[in-house]
Parts: C-alpha cells; sequence; structure tokens
C-alpha cells in the first residue's frame, strides 16, 4: 500500500509539473499535504481512499485547466486509473493500453481537457483480457484520424443506440468510443462532463468498479435490517430450509456460480416461503465475480437489478460482488421457514445472506 | 434556511461582483462543484463511507463559495469596490450567522445579549430580574449566573461588561431578537470589511492585491468568526480603522467619535486611543489628550494603573510569542495569513504610513496584554484580545504580497479555508479550554493513543515545541526574502516526520491530555471552570482509578498534590506519594519498567496527577 500511495504522490507531483509557471502550481502543490494529512488524520480506510480520490481529482483538474500541455497529464492519469495497486500491474498489457491512449489523444487532435477525459474514459474501461482487446484504444485513434466528422457523429449515434441491446461487458466500452467521437461536438457540455469527468476520477482507488459496474451506485440499497450470514451454494437438485423469526418480508441476497456464460433471464434456482415461491434468473443475481478484471469481458452477466455492493479490491483491480438483493414475501403472510432450490444444472446458486426486517 | 441563504449567496454573491463573462465561469464552477459533490455524495453512500453528513454540507458550501472569492480575488473582470466588497461581506457573515447558532452563545455572548434584553424589555441595565428568568433570554443559555467581577448590590446585578456594545444590540434585537442582535454585529463586519478596503486605498495597495488578500481578511478566521457571533472585537476592529484613517487625513469629525466608541466599546481600548494620539500630535496636544483620557478612565473606569504593572518578565516573550506560535491560540495556527503582518513589523520602515500608525497605536496595549495570564483570551474564539489589530497586519501582508512566492500563500488559503470550514460546522470548538493542547492535536492524539500534541507549540502550557518554533520565526522574521522555500512538497515532507516522531513516547506525559486513556478518575480542574487558565491542569485519580499512556523505560519524575497521601502503581511497580500541603506541588523520583503503553494505576488514597518527566 505504501508503494500505491508513492504512485499516487508521483502522479500528484506530475500534476505539479505540468502547471508549472502558472499562479496555480503552488496550489496543486498544495494537494501532497493535503494527501499525507488525509494519511494521518482518517483512521477508517474508505473514507480515507474517498480523500485520497478527492484530492487527486481535484489536483488533476486543476492541472488540466491550467496546463498548456497535457500530454504527461494523460500518462498520468492513466497510470492512476490502471496502474493502482502496483502488485496486480500486468506491465506488457499495459503498455499496450497507455500506447493506446497516447495515439487516440494525439488523434484527438485539438488537446483541450474534454479530449484528455476521453482518452482517460477509453483508457479506463479498456480491457486487458483477453489480451486483444488491449487494442481498442488504438481501434478508436484509427477512427478518430480517419473518419470524417459526420462519420464520426454517425458511428457514435449508432454505438450509443447499440448499447442497451449488446452485453454488459461491452456497454462501457461502446459509451466510452463514442464519448470520444463526440469530443468536437461537446464544447457546449463541458460543464456537465467537467463535473462527469471529476466525479469519477476522485472514485479511482476504485477505478475498477467504475469501469465496469458504474451503474451499481443507482442500484443501490442499503440493508434495513437484521443481516443474517447464511453462505450456503446450490447446485442443481440441491435445497437448502432455513427456519426464521416470524416476518411478512425477508430479503435474500444471493449470487451465483459458474454463472459467467448464462445470459440474462437463465433461471438458477427458487425460494419458496409460506407456499409461495420465487424462482432467481441472471438479473436478479449475477455470477459473483464477474466483474472481477479476468472475468469481465467475456461475461454474458448483467448488473443485478438491487445490489447491496458488495466492493473488493482496490483500484484497478477493484471489483462488485454480483450479489443481487430479492425480496421474498408471500401476499402478507408471515414467513417461518425459507427453503432454497438449485435448479441449473452446472451454475450454482449461491445464498450469501438473509436480512430480516427491522424492528 | 441555511441551504436557501448558501444558495442565495452563491448566486447572489456572483452577480454582485463579477462582470458577465467571468459571471459565466463562476457560475458554471459552481454548478460543476455542487454536481461533483452531490455525486461524491452518492458514492459515498455506496461505499458505506461514514461521516458527518453535516460536516460534508458545510465544507461541500464553503468550497463553493471559495470559487467565487477566487473569481472576485484573480478574475479580470471584476465589478470592484469597497461598497461591493462590503455587500459581499454582509452577505457571507448573514449566511455564518445561522451557522453560528447551531450551539447556543458561550464565553461572554449570552452576557452582553442579557443586558441587550434587559435595555429592551425594562429600560435599565439591572439584570436581577434577567436572571430570575432565564427561559426568556433568547441565547437559550439558562445555565447563568453572574459573571466573578459582577456588581451585586441587594437585589440589583450590574454586569461588569461595558454597556455600550449592548446599547449597539438594541434595535437590531428589537425588532428580531437573536437575530437581529447577530446581524447587527454581522453589519458592522461589513463595516469592517468596507473601512479595511478604503484603509488599502489610502495606503497605496494596488487593487489586484487588496482583491486577492481581501477573502483571506474578512471570509478568514478570526474576523469570520467575530462578524457573526457577539463579541464587541468586530466592532472595535471597524472603530479602531476608523479612527486611524481619521487621524491619517486629519478628520477629527471622523477619528474623534470613533475613538469614543471604541473606549465605550471596551475600556481596555483606552490604551490604543492613548497610543493613537501619542503617535499622531505635536507634544503638547498629545501630553494634553493623554492626561486627559487617563483621568477620564481612572476616574469613571473599572481597571487600574497598577494592571499594567507585570508579575514576572518571562511571561512578556511566553504572552508574545504565544499570540503568534501557539497551536490553540496563536496566529500561525489559527490565522496563518497574518504571519505576513509580522514579517511586516520586522520591516517597519519600508511599510505604509497607515500600518505603522495602527500598529503603533497598539503599542501600548499589545505590551499591556502579553504578560497578562490570559493573553489567549480565555473562554472565546481564539486571537479575542487582538481581532481589531488584524486589518493592520493584514495591511502590512498587502504592503509585502508582491514579494511573497505563491507556494505560502497557497498554503495559508488552504489552511484558512480549513480552519473556516472547521469553526463553521462545529462553532463550539472555536473556544477551547487553556490546557495547552488543541482541536488537531487532541483528534490525532485520540486516535493514535500518542502525543502528538506535543509536536504543536503551546505558550499556556510552554513545551519544546514552542522553543523550537520560537526559534524559527525570529529567524523568518530576520531571514524572510519571497518564502519561496517554503514548499508544499517540503511541508509534506516535514509532516511525515513528524507524523512518525509523534508515534513515539514524549519525554513528559500531562495527564489531562488526549492521548492518556483515562479509566475512571476526573479532569482538574472542570472543564468549563472560570479562568481555568490559572490552574495547574491534572487528572484525579482515586483507588481502582487508572489510566494508560505511551512512555519511556526508565527513572522519571511525577507532579503531583495530594492531601493525604496516595499510593500509584506504574507497571508492576507500586510508588507511595507523601501528602502535600493543600494546593502545593510535590516532585517525586518514579521509575517506568518498560517502553511502550504503560499503565498507572491508583492503589489507595486520592491524588491530582500534573505530570510525569522522565530523565
Amino acid at each position: 500500500m505504501l508503494s500505491d500511495l508513492i504512485a499516487v504522490a508521483a502522479v500528484l507531483a506530475t500534476c505539479v509539473w505540468v502547471a508549472r509557471g502558472t499562479r496555480w502550481a503552488a496550489a496543486i502543490e498544495c494537494s501532497l499535504p493535503l494527501l499525507v494529512v488525509a494519511t494521518f488524520a482518517i483512521a477508517d480506510e474508505r473514507t480515507r481512499l474517498l480523500a485520497y480520490g478527492v484530492i487527486a481529482a481535484a489536483a488533476f483538474a486543476g492541472a488540466a485547466l491550467v496546463a498548456s500541455e497535457r500530454f504527461e497529464l494523460m500518462i498520468a492519469g492513466v497510470a492512476l486509473l490502471r496502474w493502482i495497486p502496483l502488485r496486480d500491474v500486468e506491465p506488457f498489457r499495459e503498455v499496450v493500453v497507455v500506447l493506446g491512449a497516447v495515439a487516440l489523444f494525439a488523434a484527438i487532435r485539438n488537446r483541450t481537457p474534454l479530449a484528455l477525459i476521453a482518452t482517460l474514459v477509453v483508457a479506463a474501461v479498456t480491457p486487458i483480457h483477453p489480451g486483444k482487446a488491449a487494442l481498442i484504444p488504438f481501434v478508436v485513434a484509427a477512427l478518430c484520424v480517419g473518419a470524417p466528422a459526420l462519420g464520426r457523429a454517425i458511428a457514435a449515434g449508432v454505438l450509443l443506440a447499440a448499447a442497451p441491446f449488446v452485453r454488459w461487458s461491452l456497454v462501457p466500452i461502446l459509451i466510452a468510443v463514442a464519448f470520444a467521437m463526440l469530443v468536437p461536438f461537446l464544447g457546449k457540455l463541458r460543464p456537465l462532463a467537467y463535473a462527469a469527468a471529476l466525479s469519477l476520477f476522485a472514485m479511482w482507488p476504485w477505478s475498477g468498479v467504475i469501469a465496469r459496474a458504474l451503474p451499481a451506485v443507482m442500484r443501490f440499497e442499503p440493508p434495513t435490517g437484521e443481516v443474517r450470514t447464511v453462505g450456503w451454494a446450490l447446485g442443481g437438485g440441491e435445497s437448502l430450509a432455513l427456519v426464521i423469526p416470524k416476518a411478512r418480508h425477508v430479503v435474500v441476497n444471493a449470487s451465483a456460480a459458474n454463472a459467467l456464460a448464462l445470459p440474462p433471464g437463465t433461471p438458477l434456482g427458487t425460494i419458496e416461503a409460506s407456499g409461495c415461491s420465487r424462482e432467481v434468473r441472471v438479473g436478479d443475481v449475477a455470477d459473483f465475480g464477474f466483474t472481477r478484471r479476468e472475468h469481465f469481458f467475456a461475461a454474458r452477466s448483467p448488473l443485478p437489478r438491487v445490489t447491496r455492493a458488495d466492493l473488493r479490491g482496490l483500484g484497478a483491480t477493484s471489483w462488485l460482488h454480483g450479489a443481487g438483493a430479492i425480496g421474498v414475501a408471500c401476499g402478507g403472510r408471515e414467513l417461518t421457514l425459507l427453503r432454497f432450490r438449485g435448479t441449473h444444472p452446472s451454475a450454482k446458486l449461491q445464498i450469501e445472506s438473509v436480512e430480516l426486517p427491522a424492528r | 434556511m441555511i441551504l436557501g441563504l448558501f444558495a442565495a449567496v452563491a448566486v447572489l454573491a456572483p452577480l454582485l461582483m463579477l462582470r458577465p463573462r467571468a459571471l459565466w465561469r463562476c457560475l458554471g464552477a459552481e454548478l460543476v462543484a455542487v454536481l461533483v459533490f452531490g455525486a461524491l455524495a452518492a458514492f459515498a453512500r455506496m461505499l458505506r463511507v461514514e461521516f458527518d453528513v453535516y460536516l460534508a454540507m458545510v465544507a461541500a458550501g464553503a468550497i463553493v463559495l471559495a470559487i467565487v472569492v477566487a473569481f472576485v480575488a484573480f478574475a479580470d473582470e471584476v465589478r470592484w469596490s469597497a461598497n461591493r466588497a462590503a455587500l459581499l461581506a454582509l452577505m457571507v457573515y448573514m449566511l455564518m450567522v445561522p451557522l453560528m447558532l447551531r450551539t447556543p452563545p458561550d464565553g461572554d455572548e449570552p452576557f452582553y445579549l442579557l443586558m441587550t434584553e434587559s435595555l429592551v424589555r425594562d429600560g435599565d441595565l439591572d439584570l436581577a430580574n434577567q436572571f430570575a428568568d432565564l427561559s426568556r433570554t433568547a441565547s437559550g443559555r439558562t445555565d447563568l449566573v453572574p459573571q466573578i467581577g459582577d456588581r451585586v448590590d441587594g437585589a440589583r446585578v450590574r454586569s461588569h461588561l461595558e454597556s455600550f456594545f449592548s446599547i449597539l444590540m438594541v434595535p437590531g434585537y428589537a425588532l428580531a431578537g437573536l437575530a437581529g442582535a447577530l446581524l447587527t454585529i454581522a453589519l458592522f463586519g461589513a463595516l469592517l470589511a468596507r473601512s479595511t478596503v478604503r484603509l488599502f486605498e489610502d495606503e497605496g495597495i494596488a487593487d489586484a492585491t487588496t482583491r486577492a488578500l481581501f477573502p483571506l481578511f474578512a471570509f478568514g478566521p478570526p474576523i469570520v468568526f467575530y462578524a457573526a457571533r457577539i463579541w464587541p472585537e468586530v466592532p472595535a476592529a471597524f472603530l479602531f480603522v476608523e479612527a486611524v484613517r481619521g487621524l491619517r487625513q486629519r478628520r477629527a469629525a471622523r477619528w474623534l467619535p470613533a475613538m469614543v466608541a471604541l473606549v465605550a466599546l471596551k475600556e481596555r481600548f483606552v490604551l490604543l486611543v492613548l497610543s493613537l494620539l501619542l503617535a499622531s500630535f505635536s507634544w503638547r496636544r498629545r501630553i494634553a489628550w493623554a492626561i486627559s483620557i487617563a483621568l477620564l478612565v481612572l476616574l469613571f473606569g473599572r481597571h487600574r494603573i497598577a494592571e499594567l504593572i507585570p508579575a514576572s518578565a518571562s511571561a512578556y516573550p511566553l504572552g508574545l510569542f504565544g499570540l503568534a506560535l501557539d497551536g490553540a491560540a496563536g496566529i500561525a495556527f489559527q490565522a496563518p495569513l497574518y504571519l505576513f503582518g509580522l514579517i511586516a513589523l520586522a520591516r517597519w520602515r519600508s511599510m505604509p504610513e497607515g500600518f505603522r500608525l495602527g500598529m503603533a497605536g497598539a503599542a501600548l496595549y499589545v505590551l499591556a496584554l502579553v504578560p497578562r495570564s490570559e493573553w489567549h483570551g480565555g473562554w472565546s474564539p481564539a486571537l479575542r484580545y487582538i481581532v481589531f489589530l488584524m486589518p493592520f497586519l493584514a495591511l502590512g501582508c498587502a504592503a509585502l504580497y508582491e514579494r511573497i512566492a505563491p507556494a505560502p500563500l497557497a498554503m495559508i488559503a488552504a489552511w484558512t479555508i480549513g480552519l473556516v470550514i472547521h469553526g463553521a460546522a462545529f462553532p463550539y470548538r472555536l473556544f477551547h479550554i487553556a490546557n495547552g493542547e488543541n482541536a488537531m492535536g487532541e483528534m490525532l492524539s485520540a486516535a493514535y493513543r500518542a502525543d502528538v500534541s506535543r509536536l504543536f507549540p503551546s505558550f499556556i502550557r510552554p513545551n519544546a515545541a514552542a522553543l523550537v518554533a520560537s526559534v524559527a520565526l525570529v529567524v523568518a522574521l530576520i531571514v524572510f526574502r519571497t518564502g519561496r522555500f517554503v514548499r508544499p512538497a517540503v511541508v509534506a515532507a516535514a509532516i511525515v516526520v513528524a507524523g512518525i516522531v509523534a508515534m513515539k513516547p514524549g519525554n513528559r506525559i500531562e495527564f489531562e491530555d488526549a492521548h492518556v486513556v483515562h479509566k475512571g478518575g476526573e479532569l482538574f480542574p472542570t472543564e468549563y471552570q472560570v479562568a481555568r487558565f490559572v490552574f495547574h491542569g491534572g487528572w484525579i485519580v482515586k483507588a481502582g482509578d487508572s489510566m494508560s499512556f505511551l512512555a519511556k523505560r526508565g527513572p522519571a519524575h511525577l507532579r503531583y498534590v495530594s492531601d493525604g497521601g496516595a499510593t500509584i502503581r506504574i507497571g508492576n511497580r507500586a510508588f507511595v506519594l507523601p501528602p502535600t500541603r493543600p494546593n502545593t506541588y510535590a516532585v517525586v523520583p518514579v521509575e517506568v519498567d518498560a517502553e511502550g503503553c504503560v499503565e498507572l494505576r491508583g492503589l489507595a488514597g486520592t491524588v491530582n496527577l500534573d505530570w510525569m518527566h522522565h530523565d
């Protein structure tokens, strides 16, 4: 972690470097003591990481706005979004991504802050598993160079229109590519673009989650009652009965295993309670590790409809657990026994926990 | 209401101060900031980051307003004038008022308000009926009793505080109660902002410099807090500036009423008036003025000349350096902008005439203040006794501004924003018991269970850091050119080193400090003891009580007071503490048998433990 912190300090130093000679360089340099103060003063790890995120984003935004040349800044930004934690960096593939980002930044001719944002967004969502996906920035760069303005606008429109119909792991890439192609047309929307970029950049300690599972922010609902851990995986034909205190409704947190390739809507199992039955499908829950860097591109799971946002890991390798929250009720009848049944022959339904209503 | 006021200020302030191009940019930047804070709040919720929502909202609001004042300070297209600056200040102070009212008025505030209430309701200054029925006071303080020094004459109670300040608040209070009284002070704050800008103009300070420093002066501590609370310091600052401006312009119609009001506000300000007159006129007139005023005050005032004679010579450096460097009550930590004002003092000859007159005018007052044990202001927000001086320290800073490197200014701006957020969100933390610690030191000490407070200079309870800081200040006053070597990166490295040092045991353990984990016992003196600063702080331990702290291994000395004697255990060794005479501390040798976290337990008797010093 110390090496990661030093890497962050190096990124901040780059921000100071690119802003040198401007009246704001000293203000940007203040991010260094602020980083140290946050390290010492904030005990809770997530709060501290969020503070790091805000400090780095503010310094980066300041440098991006005042610097005359943003090339070094772009590389520093890619490093911050993709190379932390340093221990998990896959050097060869990451170098390919950086080179692709360089090509893309060069291809977007006016190197405005918007171009920088677009390059960083494309770099952030570029998968490196499979390795050939690391070439995506080169493809976007080629499109930016080769296609006329109208063509780029049409292509961006097509990509955005296609986004709702493709598998989830392609959606971030399509939207990022469309954004990169639309950069010349987004001048009037700069405040919105800056706000979005600044907010997302502040989340670099969870850049993996932001790149692969951003809608989780909207789909997150915090647990409201007592959470009882279950931790049981059910294969096809297996079942589990769970006695619970009387309640009219409960929430079951469940995920899937071996379900990466299953399309949305595939039945995984059932939950029975007081004579009522509820089917659990891909979409209600997802493969537990489908947002991990190594698996995401190949996964067909969508994000769960409602998630408790169990975030794991740090930086580019951070991921969102695929558990979804499923409400169980039976027309106002009291529930005392939950019976879970796995129905898929190869995938498993994992019952993570049961949430009882707050008393 | 606070959100509504904030939104109004966030929109109206740019409209008031900026021309169209800068205005749109500023509004755009504000919009970006608001959207970012909204998004961060959503992310924080998902991350289940637990934070103080109120603090976060105050911080977000302060940052948005910092964007506005940054535009005012640095944009090219600004509608700048003293009147507009005053209106901007008034808007911000009006926003500060409800923030300050998060907790009831404290210190002298409720007593000033009580006098105003007495004037409005009874038409007199007898507070007996006010004390008898405290449920009617707008301060909400039902725990008030006559203060030390109040004149209790049979059934009549007359406050020792000067009544003029309370009279000033009468119209505001009559119109809108407590809010009206506070808005009266805010109005004086706006007048102070206007007068200060005028002072800068009179002294030839460039508009660009005034604009750059104005936010740090008007919206930084201590002015921003005193302008939204019931203390006479901001009206006094306004009157002092007007007095100096009047003398500089030779307009008796300006300086004479200002001086009279200044003395009526607080008798101690007579020293300002005396010094100002001595510094301004021919010898004959100086002597005549000085003798007349001194006689008037001696005849009708409550202070005596004997109060000007210090008890000990060592009190002077303690008070003087304390005002500059103390962690809880000094300029360096509580209003760092004015460090440049101190540096300006060391460049006396090259400073503007107004600066020299103002500082010369304050000389007698400061000389009288620093040897007093209450130099730090007692139970009040920091720097209380020198708030009136801030416009002139700011003027000195403005005179140096062109020479100061951007890095120290940027750090000071960042620290100032932090102080304002902290004070606005937690107004009760503006008051700090005079125990030698400060809010940040206490927070870090409590978090790490290590004596972090010892790294902050304290002149209330002098420590080694105070000595180091004093030497550093003297060196800085002599060698300061631009401050370009004081870079944020250097400060970051220094904080890392300080953090590492802080985790090791210190040479001296003050038993009442935040890093000591107390299990039983009680603080001495009690937290809200009047004039707490005249006592030695300590922790009272009875049999069965214990405390733990980081300590070094080896011989040490323990300072304590115990009427009947006591037995304590430190680590695995027991020590008998012989009885002492009442209120007379004794020092005994003890031995700590292990390095690290050590437990001190009371085995028998009761003892008030002051400190333990490693040999």
